[in-house]
């Protein structure tokens, strides 16, 4: 059953946010939020690395490590991308 | 990628409030950073509509913003459909860009402004952009300081005064129908107007003509404004100026471009009260005090208290759709004028206006289609609020095209926003006459001349010359050059006159219908988009009429006016006056005399 589910192949389109642009992404659902990050950094032309961003949901910070599927992230999700800002 | 943003529009108090939080952070020894968001509108100018302050850690030397601000800024963004413009932060001394600020952009957005502003915003507003740094993002944490012109041109302050200069002319009209206009200034502020379009009129060419229009008349008089569609995306089926792909962002942006400072909102979630509804159709909307109800069919313009029984069907014919608009509008007005002084507003009797024949007890039904129309070399004299409004029009005939020139020498002030149908924010300090080169360019071959009709060196070669000036003296110069056909517009506060010459020696020419010398050039004079839209439409009537022959028996016969879109100094009636004028013998161009006749007759030998 365990074995079943790690192959569940079941995809989902995903609206990703970054900054005032937005695409739609076809995501597995068992991608992890780090996979999620190269797909959107790749898509948006944004410089790496991937560990630079960080992913957002509902006002939730999501964990790089966890997938989708741990968040209950559903077809037409919006997910937002975020990177560290600072001025000084 | 994006195109570079040329210019981005702030409001005064969009400034006020970037400064108030940038000093309360100050007091307390700490840098501040926010945000400035807004949205595109043409010529890939921006408008700032709001300043986003986001929560963060801030000290004397730096300030980092909580992710999750981040995140909730880049959705409302996304909500919004709005475009980051612009970080703005504040430094405790000079205004430079260190590296950290090179190093931790809010985005990686090409073309994305930042501002630091120095002493923690202790500045005074009028010379903010001599004393903050401006920098764009060129490239992966590479940044260009703009130059002090640069910054000039990119970053544009809205006066202090803008909206009493956007309302300078609508308080002397108000002060004209004997109100008092300061304190109706403000009261208007509070009143709230509904658009309702029913939706059988949405995807017609006449809904979405009175549509477009009464958002672009109502956004230049009153400040508080929500639309109501059966649908939240529409695709514009009809030639108008400023409509492009998607009529609700077309008209949003639009309205911005007017005035920024107005509340605009299609569809809004949460409804509120409303003080007048314009209805466009004949749909019910149960929650304003007044429902005024408009409609259209080609060349019949209908306004009411209830919705018209007598229209179905479509027409791509714009003239009564703008005539209702103009009227519907009108009429919006002089209820929320009515409600500010605290007298009751009688809606006005339901009433059928043709631009066929004039007549409004005795419309003709007569509803003929336009065929394809080229306008050969037809000369427009004056680019103001009237000749705005001929262009408007033209440009919303989807048959009609062909080789028009503009003669202006004038350029487009704050003040004119009022009622010019054509111009924004965009178009101050542009020359009117280019303004309707700009829009009609798609459609029509214009020729501007920047210059005084006096000094232009073809003013005898035109057969069909439209006057929409605001002296009388062009008006008698353009008469003596003799063209075939004179068509003239001429508006005051409430009331407009058209009139149509084309018999020198036997009709009334345009001296006996201004037969003395009044110097209005630079006057300030009561005006209103609602009064010159019914003028301008009316005028591109004859036009169209001057070129099909089936439309030659309604040709007006001299002049028309209409005394008062309102009746002062109830504000209960609307008043319509056709009017004919016999030749003069105060005539201004003296058109009885010998030396003018034989004048003309050596022009016609000509």
């Amino acid at each position: 059953m365990a074995e079943a589910q790690r192959h569940e192949e079941k995809w989902i389109k995903v609206i990703v946010i970054y900054v005032d642009r937005s695409e739609t992404f076809n995501f597995n659902i068992n991608f992890t939020i780090t996979r999620v990050v190269e797909e959107a950094i790749k898509r948006f032309n944004l410089p790496p690395p991937p560990v630079n961003y960080q992913v957002f949901y509902e006002g939730k910070l999501l964990e790089p490590h966890k997938s989708l599927k741990d968040y209950g992230i559903k077809e037409g999700d919006k997910l937002v991308l975020v990177h560290v800002h600072v001025v000084g | 990628m994006q195109a570079e943003v040329t210019a981005v529009y702030v409001p005064y108090r969009v400034l006020i409030n970037t400064l108030d939080r940038l000093r309360s952070h100050g007091k307390e020894g700490c840098e501040c950073t926010l945000f400035w968001t807004g949205k595109i509108i043409e010529d890939n100018k921006a408008v700032v509509t709001s300043l986003f302050y986001p929560q963060q850690y801030a000290t004397a030397l730096g300030a980092k913003v909580d992710l999750s601000e981040v995140a909730k800024l880049y959705l409302s963004l996304h909500e919004n459909k709005e475009q980051l413009i612009s970080q703005v932060h504040s430094h405790p001394s000079s205004a430079f860009h260190s590296p950290i600020d090179d190093s931790y952009p809010i985005a990686h957005k090409l073309g994305l402004l930042s501002i630091v502003v120095p002493y923690y915003g202790f500045i005074e507003a009028k010379e903010f952009i001599s004393k903050v740094a401006i920098y764009e993002y060129i490239t992966y944490k590479v940044w260009r300081r703009l130059s002090q012109d640069e910054a000039r041109r990119r970053i544009i302050i809205l006066p202090s005064d803008f909206e009493n200069k956007l309302f300078d002319r609508t308080k002397l009209l108000i002060r004209h129908l004997n109100f008092p206009a300061q304190s109706i200034l403000s009261k208007l502020k509070e009143r709230r107007i509904a658009i309702v379009v029913d939706e059988k009129l949405l995807l017609t060419h006449r809904g979405q003509h009175m549509l477009t229009a009464s958002v672009n008349l109502l956004a230049r008089c009153c400040i508080n404004i929500d639309v109501f569609l059966p649908e939240d995306r529409v695709t514009p089926i009809i030639d108008a100026p400023f409509l492009h792909d998607n009529l609700v962002d077309d008209l949003t942006k639009l309205v911005l471009e007017i005035n920024p400072d107005l509340s605009f909102r299609i569809n809004p979630k949460f409804h509120a009260k409303y003080d007048v509804a314009l209805i466009i159709g004949k749909t019910t909307f149960a929650e304003a005090e007044y429902n005024i109800f408009i409609d259209a069919l080609g060349w019949l313009s209908y306004v009411g208290g209830r919705g018209s029984e007598h229209f179905s069907g479509d027409s791509e014919n714009p003239i009564g759709p703008l005539i209702s608009a103009s009227r519907g509008s009108a009429e919006v007005f002089k209820a929320l004028l009515n409600k500010m002084t605290g007298r009751r507003y009688k809606p006005c009797s339901p009433t059928i206006f043709s631009a066929l024949n004039y007549k409004i007890d005795q419309p003709t039904w007569d509803n003929p289609p336009l065929p394809r129309i080229s306008l050969d070399d037809v000369l427009l004299v004056g680019a103001g609020a009237i000749g705005n409004c001929v262009a408007y029009c033209l440009a919303s005939l989807p048959s009609v095209s062909g080789n028009l020139t503009v003669i202006d020498p004038e350029r487009v002030e704050t003040t004119n926003l009022n009622r010019y149908v054509l111009a924004t924010i965009t178009n101050v300090r542009a020359y009117k006459a280019n303004l309707i080169k700009k829009r009609l360019k798609e459609k029509f071959d214009v020729k501007s001349f920047l210059r005084v009709y006096q000094k232009y060196p073809h003013r005898r070669e035109h057969d069909l010359v439209v006057v929409s000036v605001d002296n009388v003296k062009t008006r008698w110069d353009v008469q003596l050059d003799f063209p075939r056909v004179i068509l003239n517009g001429g508006m005051y506060a409430d009331s407009f006159t058209i009139s149509r010459h084309d018999d020198f020696l036997n009709k009334p020419c345009l001296g006996c219908l201004y037969p003395s010398y009044v110097e209005m050039r630079h006057a300030k004079y009561p005006a209103a988009s609602f009064v010159s839209m019914f003028a301008g439409a009316l005028l591109v009537s004859e036009i169209l009429k001057e070129y099909v022959s089936s439309l030659r028996e309604y040709r007006l016969n001299i002049s028309f006016t209409i005394s008062s879109v309102f009746a002062t100094p109830k504000v209960n009636e609307t008043y319509f006056v056709g009017g004919l004028h016999e030749k003069s013998d105060s005539c201004g161009c003296r058109c009885k005399s010998l030396e003018i006749i034989e004048m003309y007759k050596r022009s016609i030998m000509r």
